[in-house]
């Protein structure tokens, strides 16, 4: 009778426990990936403040908008640059195809290009984990790219070519599971041309 | 049949009290993870909205503020008008302009009495686009350098116009405003229903966002650049204490000052 009584209540407290353990551990997994959404995000807007930063110091968008030697690439990349369009993943596993993240960005703005809008060619212009563009800080092991293109009402039909001041850039992160997150932002250059003239108008969270 | 014997009084008595040591522990705990497995769900529940406000709080005020990518009033909308501010029902109202599509200007004065808004379908946005990208029943900001801002609902779109549910509330706009598909939200929490609530401002329509929020409190600083929203999630179980959730944001549109 004991013994019964003993299983019983054995089998009670452990359907209590798993259940709780269950609980837990969903409570766990969901506030992990809502700090990774939240810190992808953050750590995509700081990319392009850094990307900010070196396009500063670029003489003109012109030079910015180029092809380099891989046609995916700016011809004046910032200082956080990776050399490889396929870089090991700072978390661990295979590598990361910015090559393709540039086709699929390319791919988006040709589709959603309306009648009157001028041509965008997206360049990386910065990439790199997240680590190096912020050292001697525990970053988490992102991967950061931030793509440059001219803005879509600057129609003077040459994708390489400002004629406005105005340049569209896009800041991502990369984390496992393929989780990314992008912010879009506008950039004014004063036609001065005065190193540091160069301005947000706006950023936004990018879908 | 000598050889038998049963348990001594002794014997007996341990065993009872080792079996009644045993039942009271296991009924304590079985007693106290029935307690925790009854709320846990409930701080389940309430950890997952304070995840949602926080996210769609955090999401709006990111676009806070976000104003033309080009023309002659590019740039943040905090250069006309605070774009974050304490509504007259304590909500938290956020102004932004959606996408870099869509953005004009007008060219014949806007005025209260009028909803027809003639814009410049080829000037700051593209010849070929007679409307711009504004759709109809969407909603678009009217703003201009003197500070006045307002929210419209458009009905319809011309080759060189938009017509709009109703006039400007509080302005009349010069040619040169600024027109632009956007957004007015604001969120409040209803006492009654105690739910955080959302109103869109072009129309006055409002949809229940979260449920069994106690409060919210907001407090806008800094000049502007920064806000406070602290939100206070209630339970249905009296043994589940309240959440507060505290979100102290910097929008990336409000930072920086032109």
């Amino acid at each position: 009778m004991a013994v019964l009584a003993a299983a019983i209540a054995a089998a009670l407290l452990s359907g209590l426990a798993l259940a709780i353990a269950l609980l837990g551990a969903g409570e766990g997994m969901l506030a992990s990936h809502e700090r990774m959404s939240r810190s992808l995000r953050q750590a995509a807007e700081g990319a392009v403040q850094l990307a900010l930063a070196d396009l500063r110091s670029a003489p003109s968008w012109d030079v910015v908008l180029a092809a380099g030697g891989v046609a995916e690439v700016s011809a004046a990349p910032g200082r956080l640059f990776d050399g490889s369009l396929l870089p090991p993943a700072p978390w661990g596993g295979g590598a990361l195809d910015l090559r393709a993240a540039t086709v699929r960005l390319q791919a988006a703005a040709d589709a959603g290009r309306g009648p009157g809008d001028g041509p965008q060619v997206w360049r990386l212009f910065i990439a790199g984990p997240l680590a190096r563009a912020v050292p001697g800080v525990a970053a988490p092991p992102w991967y950061v790219g931030v793509w440059v293109a001219d803005d879509r009402a600057d129609s003077d039909g040459d994708g390489g070519h400002d004629t406005n001041g105005i340049v569209a850039v896009r800041g991502m992160a990369f984390g496992p599971f393929d989780a990314l997150a992008a912010v879009d932002a506008s950039l004014w250059r004063d036609p001065a041309g005065s190193s540091g003239a160069v301005r947000i108008l706006t950023i936004r969270p990018g879908s | 049949m000598s050889g038998r014997r049963g348990f001594s009084t002794i014997e007996m008595l341990v065993a009872m009290a080792i079996t009644t040591t045993c039942a009271g522990v296991m009924l304590s705990l079985v007693t106290a993870g029935h307690a925790i497995a009854r709320t846990q769900p409930a701080r389940s529940d309430q950890q997952q909205r304070a995840r949602i406000a926080m996210e769609t709080l955090g999401t709006e005020l990111a676009r806070a503020g976000a104003g033309l990518d080009r023309g002659a009033q590019a740039g943040p909308l905090a250069q006309y008008f605070a774009p974050v501010v304490v509504s007259a029902d304590n909500g938290l109202t956020v102004w932004y302009v959606a996408a870099a599509r869509a953005q004009a200007a007008l060219t014949a004065p806007f005025v209260p009495g009028s909803t027809d808004a003639a814009i410049d379908a080829g000037g700051t946005c593209p010849a070929a686009d007679p409307p711009c990208g504004f759709e109809p029943a969407s909603s678009a900001l009217v703003f201009d350098t003197t500070g006045c801002h307002d929210v419209v609902r458009i009905d319809a779109v011309m080759p060189a116009s938009i017509v709009t549910r109703a006039a400007p509330r509080t302005c009349s706009y010069a040619a040169g405003a600024a027109v632009a598909a956007g957004e007015v939200r604001t969120y409040r929490v209803d006492p009654a229903t105690r739910q955080l609530i959302r109103r869109d401002e072009a129309t006055g329509g409002s949809v229940p966002v979260l449920d069994q929020v106690g409060g919210m409190s907001i407090a806008v600083l800094d000049g502007g650049r920064r806000v406070r929203v602290s939100l206070r999630f209630v339970s249905t179980l009296l043994e589940v204490p309240e959440l507060v959730l505290a979100l102290d944001v910097a929008p990336p549109n409000l930072r920086e000052r032109w």
